[in-house]
C-alpha cells in the first residue's frame, strides 16, 4: 500500500529579508488532514517561512509543493484560489467593517452568491458569537472575538489548508482555549489541514499530531507531541 | 435673514463641489495611501480637453464631458502606472512618492501652459440660466454643482456597498495586508480607484469650465480644497469627504460674509486647524 502524498511538501527552503537569512534549507512535509504545530522562540524564523509558502515573501531558495505542482513565490491571490488560507498574525480583520461584511469579503474569490451564504451559516455555526455580533464592526469586539472572526474569515474560502500564525497572540488563558478548540472543530468540520504556529506550548501541544520545532532557521526537532509532555525534553529543543 | 439664505445657498454649492472634488481625491489617497497632488493638473487637463472638445471641435458639450471623464480616467491611470506604481515597487517611502507628485503636479501643469497658454479657456455658449428662490438668487451651475454632487455622492456609496469591487476597495481601504491574503488583487483596485477617482475630478472640472473656464490654476485649487476636505473629513471615509467639503464650503460662505474674498484660502486653513487640533483623525474618524 503506498503512502498518501503530502499535501504540502518544503524542500531545502531558505527565505530571509534583504541579505539576512531567516530560514535555511528547511524540508517539511504535511500530510491531508494532520496538524503540525510549529514551535521555536522569537526570531525562530517561524513567521518568516509562514509567509515565504504562502507567497508573501519571496524565497531565495528550494520550492513550496502543494498537492506535488510547484507553487513556490505564487502570489497570495493564486494560492487563495487554491485553497490555502493564512490568519496572519494580530487581529486579522476589517476593523471598520461589520462582521458580516467581513464575512462576504473572506469569500472574495468565490463567486456563487448561494454559496457565499451557505459558508457564512457553516462558519456562524462553528462560532455563534459571529451570528450573534453579526450588523457589529468588527474592530470593536473583544480580542477573542476578532480572533475567531479572523479564523472565520480563512474558512470563507474552505480550505484545504489553513496556515496559523499564533491565534493566541494577546489572548486571555479562557480565550486561547476556545481557540484552539475551534481549530480543532475545523479540522472536524472540514477536515482541512492545518500548520499552526503558536508559542502557547501548554494549550497547543494537546491539539497537534505533530510538532516541529525551529531554532535559527533549522529544525531541530520533527515528530510526536508525546516526546515533548516531559518538560525536560522540550527545554533541549527551545 | 436674506443674508444669511444667501450664503447659505453659495456655501452649500461651493462646498458641494469641494465635496466633489474631496470625493475622488479622497478615494485615490484613502485606498493607496498617494498624496496623489497630480489629481490637480489631471482635472485641468481634462478641463482643457473639453473645452477643446467642444469650443474647437464643435462637439455638444455633453459628448465633449464623457470624452473628457474617460480622458481624465486613463489619465489617472497613466498617472499610477508610469509614477507611482514604479516608486512603491522598489519599496520608496511614501515622502518620495509624495515629491514625485508634486513632480507630475508641476510638469503637467507647465506642459499645459505651453500648449493651451495661461489665459482662461471658456465656454461662452453655454449657460444654465439664474433662478430666483424667494429672497436667494442661484445660477444654474450652483444647482448643477450640487445636484452633480448628491447623484455621484450616492452612487459611488451605493457601489462601494453592492458591487464586489466596491467591497474590494473597501477591504483595501480597511486593511490592505489582509486583502492581498483573502485573494483581493489589489494592484487592480489601485488601478479601479485612480481611474474613478480621476474621473470624478473631470467631472468637477466640467462645473469649473462652465462656472469659470479652464486655466492652469484650475488645478491648484481643486487639488488644495480637496485635500483640506479628505483630512477635515477622515482620510479612508467618502462620506468624510464629502462633509468635510460641505463644511468647508459653508464656513468660507460664512466667512465672505464679513471677510474680503482674498481670505478664502486662510478661512479653508483655519477650518483644517482647528478640526485636526479637536479631532486629529478627522470628523469621522477616518484612517
Amino acid at each position: 500500500m503506498s503512502a498518501i502524498p503530502p499535501i504540502l511538501e518544503i524542500q531545502k527552503l531558505s527565505a530571509g529579508y534583504d541579505r539576512r537569512r531567516v530560514v535555511q534549507e528547511l524540508d517539511l512535509a504535511i500530510a491531508p488532514g494532520e496538524i503540525l504545530l510549529l514551535l521555536g522562540h522569537n526570531g525562530a524564523g517561524k513567521t518568516t517561512l509562514l509567509s515565504a509558502l504562502f507567497g508573501l515573501l519571496a524565497p531565495s531558495a528550494g520550492r513550496v509543493l502543494y498537492d506535488g505542482r510547484d507553487i513556490t513565490a505564487r502570489a497570495p491571490r493564486n494560492n487563495v484560489k487554491n485553497g490555502i488560507a493564512f490568519v496572519p498574525q494580530g487581529h486579522a480583520v476589517f476593523r471598520r467593517l461589520t462582521v458580516h461584511e467581513n464575512l462576504v469579503l473572506g469569500g472574495f474569490t468565490v463567486t456563487d452568491k448561494s454559496e457565499i451564504a451557505r459558508r457564512i451559516g457553516q462558519v456562524e455555526d462553528l462560532f455563534p458569537i459571529l451570528r450573534e455580533r453579526r450588523s457589529q464592526l468588527a474592530g470593536t469586539m473583544s480580542g477573542g472575538q476578532q480572533q475567531m472572526l479572523a479564523i472565520g474569515i480563512a474558512l470563507m474560502l474552505s480550505p484545504r489548508l489553513l496556515i496559523l500564525d499564533e491565534p493566541s497572540i494577546g489572548l486571555a488563558p479562557n480565550l486561547v482555549s476556545a481557540v484552539m478548540d475551534s481549530v480543532q472543530r475545523v479540522r472536524a468540520s472540514l477536515g482541512a489541514t492545518i500548520l499552526i504556529v503558536e508559542q502557547n506550548i501548554e494549550k497547543s501541544l494537546p491539539i497537534a499530531d505533530r510538532v516541529m520545532i525551529m531554532r535559527t532557521g533549522r529544525t531541530v526537532y520533527c515528530g510526536p507531541p508525546d516526546a515533548l509532555t516531559d518538560r525536560t525534553v522540550l527545554v533541549q529543543y527551545l | 435673514m436674506d443674508l444669511i439664505l444667501q450664503l447659505l445657498a453659495n456655501g452649500v454649492s461651493n462646498g458641494s463641489q469641494y465635496a466633489l472634488l474631496g470625493i475622488g481625491f479622497g478615494l485615490i489617497f484613502g485606498t493607496t495611501g498617494i498624496v496623489h497632488f497630480a489629481y490637480g493638473p489631471v482635472l485641468a487637463a481634462s478641463a482643457y480637453v473639453m473645452w477643446w472638445l467642444a469650443a474647437s471641435l464643435g462637439l455638444p458639450f455633453p459628448v465633449a464631458l464623457v470624452l473628457g471623464v474617460a480622458f481624465a480616467g486613463i489619465a489617472g491611470v497613466v498617472a499610477y502606472l508610469v509614477l507611482y506604481e514604479p516608486l512603491l515597487a522598489r519599496g520608496s517611502p511614501s515622502f518620495v512618492v509624495l515629491v514625485a507628485s508634486l513632480g507630475l503636479f508641476i510638469l503637467v501643469s507647465n506642459m499645459m501652459a505651453v500648449l493651451f497658454g495661461t489665459d482662461a479657456k471658456t465656454l461662452s455658449d453655454i449657460s444654465y440660466g439664474i433662478y430666483v428662490l424667494g429672497d436667494v438668487v442661484i445660477t444654474g451651475v450652483q444647482l448643477v454643482q450640487i445636484a452633480v454632487f448628491v447623484i455621484i455622492a450616492v452612487g459611488l456609496a451605493i457601489f462601494l456597498r453592492t458591487s464586489a469591487w466596491g467591497n474590494a476597495i473597501r477591504a483595501v481601504t480597511d486593511n490592505v495586508a489582509m486583502a492581498r491574503i483573502i485573494g483581493i488583487d489589489t494592484r487592480k483596485v489601485a488601478i479601479v480607484v485612480f481611474a474613478l477617482g480621476s474621473m470624478i475630478s473631470a467631472i468637477g472640472a466640467a462645473n469649473i469650465l462652465v462656472r469659470d473656464g479652464a486655466s492652469t490654476h484650475i488645478g491648484f485649487f481643486a487639488v488644495f480644497y480637496a485635500f483640506i476636505s479628505v483630512v477635515v473629513g477622515g482620510v479612508g471615509s467618502v462620506w468624510g469627504a464629502a462633509i468635510g467639503g460641505l463644511l468647508l464650503g459653508l464656513v468660507e460662505s460664512a466667512g465672505m460674509w464679513k471677510l474680503p474674498t482674498e481670505w478664502q484660502s486662510t478661512i479653508a486653513f483655519m477650518v483644517l486647524f482647528v478640526v485636526m487640533l479637536w479631532r486629529p483623525t478627522g470628523l469621522l474618524r477616518g484612517n
